[in-house]
């Protein structure tokens, strides 16, 4: 069906939109947190409009398709699935947006012992693969990426578990560093957030894909 | 006996009797035709289709009598079927519905029902004696058109009456007026039904006598008719004037001309039911 | 001499190229249907109450409501087929293309090559596949028959129908299956060239393979001609038009794009109506 098929490609790239746009946002919030980059900063949050607009368009679309052309099977599932994977791209989006706010609110760059001290970079290194698997898995419907997050989230799960001793640790060494270290703590739990987020996608791509619902799902 | 055995021996029962009703026509009809061809088949040769009626059995033929109602029928078919097909289509397709046209159209079904002999008189009447053609192979042509006007002109409504309404409609949405959409679609849909009416009403007139010889008919006519106004005869006649006569020879020869017109009638409802089966396939 | 071959060319070419193909630059901006206060009785009986509406050009309009509710009455309106029925008799202004339809001086069968309209049941004539696609033209005069078999292949292909039947064209058209029968009866639409097609229902009496190829069809028409369909399949007006009309009791309730009727109506009573709660 020439109509269907062609509004259901306008959601499907417009959900590939999101994604990338998503990850931009990220990368760019990420860098300017570690270089304390007020610039950036200021881009991202200024880039924020855009996410709401596509966040609103793809809603609008989800409904119309579901309105007009009685999606089935998969073409429902998919639909579902959109909408949820949109929200959750949008939320990643809005945490960019809260990490950029911090640099631009507080003129505190971060040490550097202290990024490394919490294993931001690996963390960061391990969302970033994450979100290749999830852009693989959404790209070409190939559910084994998308269950290649699973494991990596665990990482984040046990760097952010880690991060709060490390934390504790490198204020009693030194004090002054208390509003950066406040901030680090923050940020780290902002990506381990992102990490669900992701984990969340990869959970609806396989339901869309393969009907397999994995929410509440202990054994992934 | 129960319900259930009752109804399968009234089921065999109506079977059976159904059967023997069926056998018994088809014996009657068998025992008929044997008859009429052991008698008469021995005559049959060509001296007997071209010669002409003699009052002597021997040489006597049917050649007058066959030309008589080939003629006949030829004429019959040249008036009677633009007027009959005609009168038809003007019914069907352009006659407003109305209680007057309704009366038209029971009366016509019933002229269909109207004895041949009343038609004879009516030609009578008119033909031979009010317009003056005489006794004549006209006035013969023309009462019988009259005869089988009524069963065109039915057969050509019912013809065109089936014709599916969609097809019409069709037509109109393409920019068709309302005869392109008679001559391209209704007409060539209905021609076979209206075909096989016209072979049909021929066949019975084919077989009539009474009215052809109030018209004028003779029954001796031993030369060919050269002109619409001369004087004609036709098989069913000389059949009808030879069993009348005392001698064998011409008993025989009676046989012969009846074997002939069976012959005739039986090709012609062949034709007609060719046609028609040719025209249901080509609708299906 | 010369003269003379000049004068009967230029009848030629009037014959065959309606004067409304023709079009005016400035009719490409008014509506291609222009419906004000229309009203339809059948003897007593008042079909259509009084409907405005106007149709825009290369729109796919679907009129939707429950069984007798006018929407096929009001569709026949645009190409005068009502006037057929006894006892029929409308008021009321209907400008297609400009012109109001209803005035004496329209010749309905010239209307007719502008409208074209697609039945419920494919109604093929007892005729060869060709045949059925010429008769459009051959009404109209047209004898050239290198200009009949060309126009005859281009409505085939438009109707997607030509590679089912290039090598058979001398074939009966009864010997094709429902869908393509309903294929040839657009096909037979599309070669007299009309601007508007109407379609009353042409998928009720298909299978579902069929009809999803007529849908893509209608799609694909969308680009040249203007295309109304009355159909009693909401899933079907949903998916392929961009206007809806509702119809109920001979009133047009609520006129709207697609996409606004099912996802929000603004009456209530073609909320009830879609959502089946009624009708």
């Amino acid at each position: 069906m020439a109509n269907a098929t062609y509004q259901r490609e306008v959601i499907n790239q417009a959900g590939l939109d999101m994604l990338n746009l998503s990850i931009s946002q990220l990368e760019k919030a990420k860098e300017a947190f570690v270089n304390h980059d007020s610039d950036l900063a200021e881009e991202v949050m200024n880039i924020e409009n855009r996410v709401n607009a596509l966040d609103l368009k793809i809603e609008k679309d989800c409904e119309k398709f579901i309105a007009l052309y009685n999606p089935v099977a998969i073409d429902l599932r998919f639909v579902m699935a959109i909408r949820k994977i949109n929200y959750d791209l949008e939320r990643i989006a809005d945490h960019a947006y809260g990490i950029s706010k911090y640099v631009v609110d507080v003129d505190k760059k971060i040490p550097a012992n202290l990024i490394a001290a919490v294993e931001f970079d690996k963390m960061f290194a391990t969302i970033l693969l994450m979100f290749e698997s999830i852009t693989d898995a959404y790209e070409n419907k190939n559910v084994k990426a998308a269950r290649k997050v699973f494991k990596k989230d665990k990482i984040l799960d046990e760097i952010n578990v880690q991060s709060f001793s490390i934390i504790e640790s490198e204020i009693k060494k030194d004090t002054s560093i208390i509003a950066e270290a406040l901030l680090l703590f923050s940020v780290v739990k902002k990506f381990e957030r992102v990490g669900d987020h992701i984990k969340n996608i990869a959970e609806e791509i396989i339901f869309y894909i393969d009907a397999e619902v994995l929410k509440h799902n202990k054994k992934k | 006996m129960n319900n259930l055995k009752k109804n399968k021996l009234i089921d065999s029962a109506f079977k059976t009797v159904g059967m023997l009703f069926t056998l018994l026509g088809i014996i009657v009809l068998a025992i008929l035709l044997y008859n009429i061809i052991k008698v008469g088949y021995t005559r049959i040769n060509w001296d007997f289709l071209t010669s002409l009626p003699s009052r002597r059995a021997s040489k006597a033929g049917i050649y007058t009598a066959i030309v008589g109602t080939l003629d006949l029928m030829l004429l019959t078919v040249i008036f009677a079927i633009p007027v009959g097909v005609g009168a038809g289509i003007y019914l069907e397709e352009y006659a407003k519905k109305s209680r007057f046209s309704r009366l038209l159209e029971i009366n016509i079904a019933n002229l269909a029902g109207v004895p041949s002999i009343i038609y004879g008189l009516l030609g009578l009447g008119i033909f031979v004696r009010f317009f003056g053609f005489g006794g004549s192979i006209l006035s013969g042509a023309l009462t019988m058109s009259l005869l089988i006007l009524p069963i065109i002109i039915v057969a050509t409504r019912e013809s065109i009456k089936a014709v599916s309404p969609s097809l019409k409609e069709a037509s109109f949405a393409l920019g068709a007026s309302k005869w392109q959409t008679i001559q391209r679609v209704i007409i060539p849909s209905s021609f076979g039904g209206i075909l096989t009416g016209i072979i049909l009403s021929l066949s019975r007139a084919i077989g009539e006598t009474a009215p052809l010889i109030v018209v004028g008919a003779m029954a001796y006519v031993p030369f060919i008719p050269h002109s619409l106004f001369d004087t004609f005869s036709v098989l069913p006649m000389q059949i009808f004037t030879w069993t009348t006569r005392p001698q064998d020879g011409f008993a025989i020869a009676a046989a012969g001309a009846i074997i002939i017109l069976l012959a005739i009638t039986f090709i012609m409802n062949g034709i007609a039911v060719y046609f028609r089966n040719k025209w249901q396939n080509k609708l299906q | 001499m010369a003269k003379q071959i000049a004068i009967s060319m230029e009848t030629k070419i009037e014959e065959q190229l309606p004067m409304d193909k023709i079009v005016d630059k400035s009719l490409k901006k008014t509506p291609t249907i222009e419906v004000n206060d229309a009203k339809v009785w059948y003897g007593d009986f008042m079909a259509i109450k009084g409907i405005d509406m106007s149709i825009k050009r290369n729109t796919v309009t679907a009129f939707i409501g429950p069984s007798g509710c006018g929407k096929s009455t009001f569709l026949r309106l645009f190409n005068r087929m009502n006037d057929y029925v006894d006892d029929f008799k409308m008021e009321g202004k209907i400008k297609v293309n400009g012109r109001n339809i209803y005035k004496d001086k329209v010749h309905v069968e010239e209307l007719r090559k502008e409208i074209g309209m697609v039945f419920q049941k494919p109604n093929p004539f007892p005729k060869s596949i060709f045949e059925n696609v010429a008769y459009g033209l051959k009404i109209q005069g047209i004898t050239d028959k290198k200009l009949i078999a060309e126009r005859v292949e281009k409505a085939l292909r438009q109707a997607d129908l030509w590679e089912d039947v290039k090598d058979n064209l001398k074939k009966s058209a009864l010997a094709l299956s429902g869908g393509q029968q309903q294929r040839l009866c657009i096909a037979r639409t599309l070669a007299v060239e009309p601007s508007i097609i109407l379609m009353d229902e042409p998928t009720s009496a298909l299978d579902p393979i069929s009809t999803a190829k007529i849908e893509e069809l209608i799609f694909e028409l969308k680009e040249k001609y203007t295309i109304v369909i009355v159909t009693h399949n909401m899933q079907q007006a949903s998916r392929i038009s961009d206007y809806t009309a509702f119809f109920y009791l001979g009133k047009l309730i609520e006129y709207n794009k697609t996409k606004t009727v099912f996802t929000n109506p603004e009456k209530e009573q073609t909320e009830n109506y879609i959502t089946g709660r009624f009708g």
